[in-house]
This record gives C-alpha cells, structure tokens and sequence, in this order.
C-alpha cells in the first residue's frame, strides 16, 4: 500500500507541474491588461506601469514568467500582489478560514446526506424520500445568492443567534451559518447518489443470496450493503473535498470571510499568473492527496477492487 | 483620486479632502463618541497616502492626514487648512505654498516645506510606481523622473531624483512651477493623496506601510495595523486644525455592499454606504437612519467612437442622444438624475438646461436620424463584462435604439481594460460607456479630462483646437467668473459637436446609526468620518 | 451458489435484449409521475422550437419606464428589468436554457459513462491514461478554465458554453462511474460472462453498464438544474449569453443583481425547478424500468 502511495505521489509530480503551467498559460491568454485594469480609466503613467511590469516579472516570456513563480513557491518568497499585499501573509490568514469553513460545510452536508440518502433509499417512496425530493425542489429553485442572503438576515440580523458576517467571533461561531448555507444546498446531491447506490445494492444479487442464507438483517445492513454502496459515495465526497482549496467564491463574499476562494477569483480577474499558479498548486496538491486517500479506502470497503 | 467610474462601475464616492464643521455641541461625555465606519472595498494595502488613490485609501487618509486646503462644505468655497497661502504668479504657471506654523507629525518632527517638497519627488519618481505619480505630470521637471519609451522597448533609467519645478523656499514656502498655466492648480491641492510623509518614512517607505506616521486628526490606536483587521483609530492631541467629533474610529472593511448593509441592520456598525440592489427598500429598512447624498458629483455617458466615419455627421450623433428616454434610464440605474449637460449638478457654472439634444423625443429623433442618412451598420454597444450592471445598462440603451432608429444593435461585453485598450489604439467598434467623477469641484475638471485632446477621460479620442485652445484660456483665466464663462463657452462647442452622450448623474445614499449624522454637503458629498455625534 | 448460473439471465436471452421496447413502454405509462413529468418536459421542448405556440408578444418589445413592475393584465408575469412582457421572455429563454442543460447533460453522461467504463473495467494502461488525464482536467480551477476560455471566444454561443461545460465536467462523471464499475467488475454475472468468452466490450455493453450506470444517471438528471444554474452564474460573472438572447440563466443573473424585485426570479426559478424535476423523475423511472435486477 506504501508502494502504491508512493507511487501515486511521484506520478503526480509531473501532471502538477502540466496542470499549473496550463493554469497559468490560460490566464497568459486572457484578455486585458492587469496593471491598467487595477487603475481603472485613469491613465497609468507610462514610466510607472514599466517600473510595475519589471517587478512583477510581465516584461518576460511565458516560459521564464512560469519558471520564476515556480522558483517563488519552491523558495517559499512568494512576494507580492500587483496591488501590493504580501502573498505569504495573504496565505496565511486565508488558508485557516477556508479549511474551517469547507470542514463545517463538508461536516454539514456529510451528516444530513448520509442520513436523509440511507433513510430515502431503504424505505423507498417513503415519507423521507419524498421530503428529499421536495428539498431538492427548494435548492434548485431558489438561487444561492437569495438563500444566503435570506439566512443572513434572519439568523443575523432578526434573531442575532449568528454573526452577520465577518470572522470577528471565531471558530466554530463565525462559521456555523455560511456552513450550514452550503450544507444545506450541497446535501441533496450527495443524499440522491447514496439513495440510488442503496437501492442498487439493496436489489443487488449477492444481498439477495446473503439475505437467502438467513444472514442476520443487521449484518446484511453493515457487511453487506453499506460498504458497497459507500463507494459512490466516497467518490463524491473526494470530489467534493477536492474543491476545498478553489475556496467558496460567493459565501466568501457574502459572510465577508477572508478565504481563498474570494483571493483566487480576484487573481483571476487581474490576471495574476503568479497567486493563480501558487493557488492551483495548493489546489492540486490537496486533490492528489484527497484522491489518494479515497482510492486507498476504496481497497479497504471493497476486498473485490484490490483483487482487479 | 480619478477613480474609474466607468470600467469598474462603482459608485463614486467623492474622494476628496473634506473640510470641517464639526465643532459646535461637544457637551457629552468623550466616552460615547466612537463611530465604526464601513469602507465597502478590499482593504487598503498600505496606509502610506502616496501610494493609493482607491476610494478606501482617501477615506482613511483623510483621518491620518491633513491636506494643505480643502472646500468648504457649506460655501464651496476653498480654505485653507495646512496652507496659509497659496498664491499664484501672474500667468498661473508658478505657484507659491506657504504653510501655517505650528503642525508637526505624530512623531514629534515639525512639519516643514521640506516635507512636502521631498515626498512629493519621491511620488513623481517613475521606478517607486506609487499610485498618486501622475498627479505631478503637470509639474515641470517631471519626465526627468519618469522617461517614456515607444511601445515594445523599456524606457530608460530616469535621469533626475528631483523635479526641477519644485523648490524650497524657506521652512514654510516652497514654490512649484508648472510646465504650462493652470489656473485651477490651488483647487487640485485639496487632494489627500498629497499628504506629506514624515523624514523617518521618506528613508523606507515600505517599512512604514503598515503604522504610518500621520499628520491629521487622528492616529493608530495600536503600533501597527494587521492585514485582515479593522483599522483602529485615536484622536491625536497634537492636531492644530479642526478635527472631527468622534474620538475614535474603526474603519471595517466589507467588500460585499449587501453584507455591510446586513451588519448595520444588526447594530454592529455605524455607518455603511447603500449597495446599489437597496437601493429600492433602504428607506423602509432603516427608517429615519438613512440619507441621500445632496451631491452627485460625477457623470456617465457613452461615447461615440470619433474614428469611426459612420458615425461622423453631428447630427446624426444629435439624434442617438434624442432617442435615449433618459428619466426611465435614471430610474433604472436608481438614485441618479437625468443630465441635461456635460457637468454634475452643484457645481460653479454649471447650468440645468445647457444640452439642446439630451430631451426625449422619440419622433424627432428618427426624424432627425433618417435627415442624417441613418447608420450604415449595425449599432455595436460595449459594456464592461466585469460589473453586473454592464450589460443590463448597455441593453436598456440597444432597446432605444432599436425601437426608436429602427436600427440594428449588437451587444459586445468585455473586460474594462481592454475596451479602454481598444479605443486607445483606435480600434474599438461601437460606442462604449463612460464615466467621470471630479477630483476638486470645478466645472474645469469635467472639461478637461472629457473633452481635451489626449485628457484623461477622453474616450472618444475627440480632437478640437477651439476646445484645447479655450481651455488654455480658461486655465489661465486668473478671475474665476470671467474663466467660467470661458468654461461655459467651451461646454456649448462640446455638447453642439457630441463626442459623447450625457446620461446621468448618480447620487449616494447612506445609513447610519441613530445620534450620527454624516455631514451631507452639495459640495463634498457626505462624510461618515465628520459625522455629527449626539447619542 | 445456487444463483450464480441465473445472475445474468436477462441479457443472456437469444434477443439480447432485457424486455422488449413494447413491454418497456407499457411499464412506464402505467407509473402516473412518469406520464406527468414527460409531459411537462414535452411542453417544454415545444416552447424551446416554437415559442410562439405559448405566446402572441414580442418579447424584445420593451418599454424602460415600465421596467420591474409587476402583474397586469395582459401581463401575467409582469415586466423584466428592460420593461419588456416577463411571460415572453421567460418563454423564449427555453431554447438556450433547454438546449445548453440537455446536450450538456446527455453529452455529458456519454462521455463519462464511456470513459469510466473503459477506465474501470482496464485497470493498468487505459485507467491510468484516462484517470491521469481527468486528474488534470479536474485539478485545474473551472473558474479559470471556465472565464479564460469564454472571454477568449469571439462570440459566446450555447455550443461554445456546452463545449467547454463537457470539458471540464467529464472527470467527475468519470470517476463515479469508474467506482460503480469496480463493485460490478467482479460480480459473478460480469465472471460467468467473461468464463464464457463474451467479448469485452460486449460484456461492457450489456452486463457492466446497465448495472453500473444508476449513480452516474442520478447524478446527471439532478445535475440538469445545476446546468441553467451555471448558465446563470456564468451571466454573474460577465461571461454568459450575451443580448439579444434570451436565456433562464441570464434572466436568474440579472435577478440576482434586482433582489428587491422577486418576480424576476420566481418565474425563471419555477421553470428551471419543473424541468429539473421532470427530468429526475423520468430518469429514475426510465432506470427502474431498465434496470435488469429490479425485474425480479
């Protein structure tokens, strides 16, 4: 099993370095001009936007531009923002508001999918499902933004159980809200795929056989049927705690939480090849090591999988 | 300074210096006088005044810092405030700055002409590439310090540290030349990115980023202020001019308006800047706690492309202008009023009924347009992709034109850069959207940067001499009324010849607690820092 | 086990087919949801290719000083932002709507059910190409990919927007695909059919997909919602559909921006939610029909 890791692991090393160089030859691409955008309809003297373009490296091909961001994040002198803040304080106040925040989401929506999936998949049609099927309804129909929003106001500002926005009360206080937002519009999701993969399993020959065999209900339930239809599930969740370093764009936004999702989005829109390349790498070393771990537990629910 | 109205489609705040009248009822306990204040932006970088121009860096230097003059909020009428004079030559070009005795930085260094003379060098000097440089353009000596290059090549090392318009008289006189006359030059200097820094900051800028050594009213209330924190102030005692009432101030950073609305619903804060979807229900939201700015200091308009022969007949360009119901379209943006000229209502000169086209008559207009030949193509409309009002605005005015011309219209959405690219290579299709907000209340700074060949907000690319020449003349016009007939004069020719489009002004709206009463000027606009305290 | 010779019946009948098209149809109609939703989404394919069967106003015939008002008559769903009849509008913006969500998702689904399929049941070569490839479409940020690609393109059609919507979504797909196919790789159906020298892809065809495809298909019917929804943010992020069309997407976008005006996204909301609907029951029932174990 450590061999497999480690080889995952080196393998990854190259495929990271394709995925940033693409990343970074994307934003290369986009249209505009970053320092100019940054000064909006004022002209930008042209003796200054030559002192900024030398800084920052954009006078320089492709290539080289690439090369010294990666030496930047190998060195760890990650220096600064086109509109002048310091990258490594910038990552260090961010890094810990993002995972706090994705954590109690995942946590949210892991709980409440887990529960409402396995219950609508075992009693199927059953008051449960229909109540998953109504608050898949709600999510689709109400957008995000009016949601978060809504709950902002209300928990916040009307009853005042939760901070309006901002991290000033800490962990878990600050969080709970934005979290239980996103728990809740992303559990149907993973409610739905653990129904379905229930419901497969449950029809599925070998708990016909096991149950046949007059195996006990309760262990048909734990030996038989979960772990299997866990591994779609596993899959989801992976993919979904992959995303933790792309960070929530919009919550961020609206609970006015310093993450890197909203950090990301503004290197985007200013082109800043450099924080993008440093946050895509964070992005991508988080997945490989998520996918690691969900292809590792894959071997442990399902003898079946290590024998292929 | 010049934010950018139309590429990033924010509100303009006016941003700048802001005069004092905040005396008057100080009976109650100092204890109870603290305000919050939203600033509903990213963060500042820096605190360093030189190096930011952002609405957010003027709010807190205005508290850190003392400009040399400011306008009046209840006249309009410039005063001085670290200046004791400043007094032009005869012709405008040079002009002499005494300053009053008596102000010193936070710590303990008397403030001499120096200070100025040697921060405001460093500011011009290209390779710092501080925001507020291209303030000095207009100063003689500059492009020693900042040495341009034909596109492609790197421009060359500068050759001078020092700008030789720029000239210490004695500890509180120094004079600045001007390359050419400019008659509005003393109003410019109310600008707070003109703050002076002390000898300490002047040796490592960059040291002093983050615990500034101010000059103004008030300073930080810790040693130095952290990224991802509130910015905390104290009234400083040793501030000889007229401060404002609270005695500290919390400057909170929220960059979603919704959120920062939110915050003041639950009490948490004290004042905060109505996003534009509240525009509808802040009146109902937080009744008697809200206030309409009486300014509205700015324009927006669109802009014809003047290397585009399509759209070359005047009258053609009288009609569009004709076609555009521009009370429905104020009410679409919200809080704004329709123009009806080229400069912002409040200001001195300007006049209600100086545009001849910008009345809706749809007949008239189609009229007028099939007289003119019609449009040979289809209207292509660019809008800012990166605001979420761009394209909304941009469809509103396709509409009209669809249903009044009888013309085709096609919709281009892209970033603010690169539509501001495009036109300056000439090479954009299609009108595009613009904006302008003054930096210091004069009709001349909506005319110069508009409509002068080469000015900073001159989209449309609009070359007339009669227009450079008269505002030659009004620039070195010393009797303000005579320089603002020539100004009114030069507004006519503008809005006859229609380089671009007037159509609103936009006005601010705020929230703020109850017994805090932002000052609310025709002038200034509305201040949250100069609120009056009662509570 | 006694089973294990009948855990493959189904496809091993000489047909090779699992019931027969009449036996499949008369199943579904009998389950009343099914008929209400196909219904709904038949109505709704004929307001994406005729329009004008719903509706007698033009939709681009705005007048601005009546921009957000509400329900009149004559106007049932009142006035969009620009002042032009909201019912229209929400009529003509089916087609962009319809066509981005169902290409997108059946494309989607064919994409990654195929690769995952081959990557699932090739463990070694295939696998390791296709997860190594979806590792890097996957790890690269949507949003970049997402803005990069479509403020590059010239003209923002809903074939470019599908188009890069396929790109980036298939890794997704793929690996729950490709986890499904390991738990049937080896089910003793899928080992009978390979001991008796069925060829692969066959097997693949007829034994592992349809008993592989339920989460995948789940997932794809829900995410048919998730599809406008993206349609939606990409107008909140400047890089959507762009006027003159007419889009649910752009119309919950510019709603998103008028919060004080809720009929502007109730209405859009209300199609969006009965097509995503319709869609998952249809796709939970046509599966249950297929579905070779639920037959017993």
């Amino acid at each position: 099993m450590i061999r497999f890791a480690l080889r995952r692991i080196l393998a990854a090393i190259p495929i990271g370095l394709l995925v940033t160089l693409g990343v970074f030859a994307l934003v290369f691409a986009m249209p505009g001009d970053p320092l100019r955008e940054l000064a909006g309809d004022k002209p930008v003297p042209p003796s200054v936007l030559a002192a900024e373009r030398a800084q920052f490296h954009l006078d320089r091909p492709l290539l080289v531009q690439y090369g010294l961001y990666l030496k930047d994040i190998v060195t760890g002198h990650f220096g600064e923002t086109f509109d002048g803040r310091d990258i490594g304080e910038q990552l260090r106040l961010r890094i810990p508001v993002t995972v706090k925040l994705a954590l109690l989401a995942n946590a949210f929506q892991f709980t409440a999918g887990m529960l409402f999936g396995s219950y609508a998949g075992f009693r199927r049609n059953g008051a449960v499902d229909r109540l998953l099927m109504l608050a898949t309804l709600f999510v689709l129909a109400v957008p995000f933004l009016v949601l978060a929003f809504a709950a902002q106001y209300l928990f916040g500002v009307q009853l005042k159980w939760f901070p309006v926005s901002g991290t000033a009360d800490g962990f878990p206080m600050s969080y709970l809200l934005p979290a239980m937002v996103i728990g809740l519009l992303s559990f149907a999701g993973l409610a739905r795929v653990l129904r379905t993969s229930i419901v497969e399993t449950v029809n599925s020959d070998f708990v016909k056989t096991a149950r046949a065999k007059g195996i006990g209900e309760q262990r048909v339930l734990w030996r038989h049927i979960l772990p299997n239809a866990l591994l779609p599930v596993i899959t989801f969740i992976g993919i979904d705690l992959a995303g933790i370093f792309a960070g929530a764009v919009l919550t961020e936004s609206i609970f006015n939480l310093p993450g890197l999702g909203q950090f990301l989005f503004q290197a985007i829109q200013l082109k800043e090849g450099g924080v993008v390349v440093l946050l895509s790498t964070l992005a991508f070393i988080s997945f490989i090591v998520i996918n690691l771990i969900v292809d590792l537990l894959y071997g442990v629910l399902d003898p079946r999988v290590r024998s292929g | 300074m010049r934010r950018s109205s139309a590429a990033l489609g924010l509100l303009l705040v006016p941003a700048l210096a802001l005069g004092a009248c905040g005396n008057g009822k100080s009976a109650t306990p100092a204890k109870s006088k603290s305000l919050t204040i939203v600033i509903t932006a990213e963060p500042n970088k820096t605190l360093n005044p030189e190096n930011g121009n952002s609405s957010a860096d003027i709010q807190v230097a205005e508290a850190l810092y003392a400009p040399l003059v400011e306008t009046d909020p209840a006249s309009g009428k410039l005063r001085n405030v670290v200046a004791d004079s400043i007094t032009p030559d005869a012709t405008g070009r040079t002009w002499t700055i005494k300053i009053k005795d008596g102000f010193s930085f936070q710590n303990g260094q008397a403030l001499t002409a120096r200070d100025y003379v040697d921060t405001w060098n460093l500011t011009a000097y290209g390779p710092n590439a501080w925001k507020n440089n291209g303030f000095f353009s207009k100063v003689d000596g500059y492009d020693a310090l900042n040495p341009t290059a034909p596109d492609g090549q790197t421009a060359a090392a500068p050759t001078a540290k020092e700008m030789t318009g720029l000239k210490v008289v004695d500890d509180h006189t120094f004079t600045v030349r001007l390359k050419v006359p400019f008659s509005q030059f003393g109003l410019t200097l109310q600008y707070l990115g003109l703050a002076p820094l002390a000898e300490a900051v002047r040796k490592d800028p960059k040291a002093y980023d983050h615990k500034p050594i101010g000059m103004g009213p008030y300073k930080l209330a810790t040693d130095e202020w952290k990224t991802g924190e509130d910015i905390k102030l104290v009234k400083w005692n040793g501030y000889k001019a007229t401060a404002p009432q609270a005695d500290k101030v919390t400057f909170r950073f929220i960059q979603n308006g919704d959120t920062a609305y939110n915050e003041f619903l639950a009490g948490t804060v004290d004042s905060v800047q109505v996003p534009s979807t509240k525009k509808n229900t802040f009146k109902t939201d937080a009744p008697d706690r809200w206030l309409v700015s009486e300014s509205a200091g700015n324009i927006f308009y669109f802009v014809f492309p003047s290397w585009d022969p399509a759209y070359a007949k005047p009258e053609l360009r009288h009609a569009i202008s004709m076609a555009i119901d521009r009370a429905a379209f104020a009410n679409l943006v919200g809080l704004a009023k329709p123009a009806s000229g080229l400069v912002a209502p409040g200001i001195d000169g300007q006049r209600p009924d100086a545009c001849k086209y910008c009345t809706h008559d749809a007949a008239a207009a189609k009229k007028l347009f099939d007289e003119a030949g019609g449009l040979s193509k289809p209207m292509t409309i660019n809008y800012n992709s990166g605001t979420s009002t761009g394209q909304t605005y941009a469809e509103a005015i396709g509409n009209m034109m669809r249903q009044t011309l009888g013309i085709e219209v096609r919709y281009v959405g892209k970033p603010g850069s690169e539509i501001t690219d495009l036109a300056d290579k000439k090479s954009l299709e299609g009108v595009r959207f613009g904006g302008w907000g003054h930096d210091y209340p004069s009709i001349e700074d909506y005319l110069t940067p508009m409509f002068k060949s080469n000015g900073d907000a001159n989209f449309s690319k609009y070359a007339n001499p009669k227009v450079d020449q008269l505002l030659a003349q009004g620039d070195s016009q010393p009797n303000p009324e005579r320089a603002i007939q020539l100004y009114q004069q030069l507004e006519d020719i503008c809005l006859e010849d229609m380089p671009l489009v007037p159509l609103y002004h936009i006005q601010d709206a705020y929230l703020a607690a109850k017994g805090v009463h932002p000052r609310n000027s025709r002038y200034t606009g509305v201040s949250p820092l100069w609120s009056t305290i009662d509570r | 086990m006694a089973e294990l010779s009948l855990a493959a019946p189904p496809v091993e009948t000489p047909e090779g087919t699992t019931l027969s098209h009449r036996e499949l149809l008369w199943a579904l109609l009998r389950k009343p949801q099914f008929v209400v939703c196909t219904l709904a989404l038949l109505t709704f394919f004929a307001m994406a290719a005729v329009p004008r069967l719903f509706t007698s106003v033009d939709p681009r015939a705005c007048d601005l000083s009546r921009s957000r008002e509400t329900a009149t008559a004559g106007h049932p769903f009142g006035f969009d932002v620009q002042g032009c009849d909201y019912l229209a509008n929400v009529i003509y913006g089916a087609r962009p709507s319809v066509l981005v969500s169902v290409v997108a998702s059946i494309g989607g689904f064919l994409l990654a059910a195929v690769l995952g399929l081959l990557a699932g049941y090739f463990p070694g070569f295939v696998d390791g190409l296709i997860s190594r490839t979806a590792d890097v479409v996957f790890a690269l940020p949507g949003l970049v990919a997402l803005i990069v690609i479509l403020n590059s393109v010239r003209n923002r059609s809903i074939w470019v927007i599908v188009g890069v919507i396929l790109l980036i979504g298939w890794p997704a797909g793929m690996r729950l695909m490709r986890s499904t196919v390991f738990s049937v790789r080896n089910r003793e159906f899928v080992l009978a059919a390979r001991a008796v020298g069925v060829p692969p892809l066959r097997i693949l065809r007829k034994h592992v997909f349809p008993n592989a495809m339920a989460p995948l298909l789940a997932q794809t019917t829900l995410g048919v919602g998730a599809l406008v929804g993206l349609e939606a943010a990409l107008t909140f992020l400047g890089v959507g559909l762009q006027p003159p069309a007419i889009s649910w997407g752009s119309q919950f976008g510019i709603a998103a921006t008028y919060r004080d005006t809720p009929h502007l996204f109730i209405w859009p909301a209300l199609f969006i939610a009965t097509m995503t609907i319709s869609f998952m029951i249809v796709g939970d029932s046509i599966r249950d029909a297929l579905d070779p174990k639920l037959l017993r």
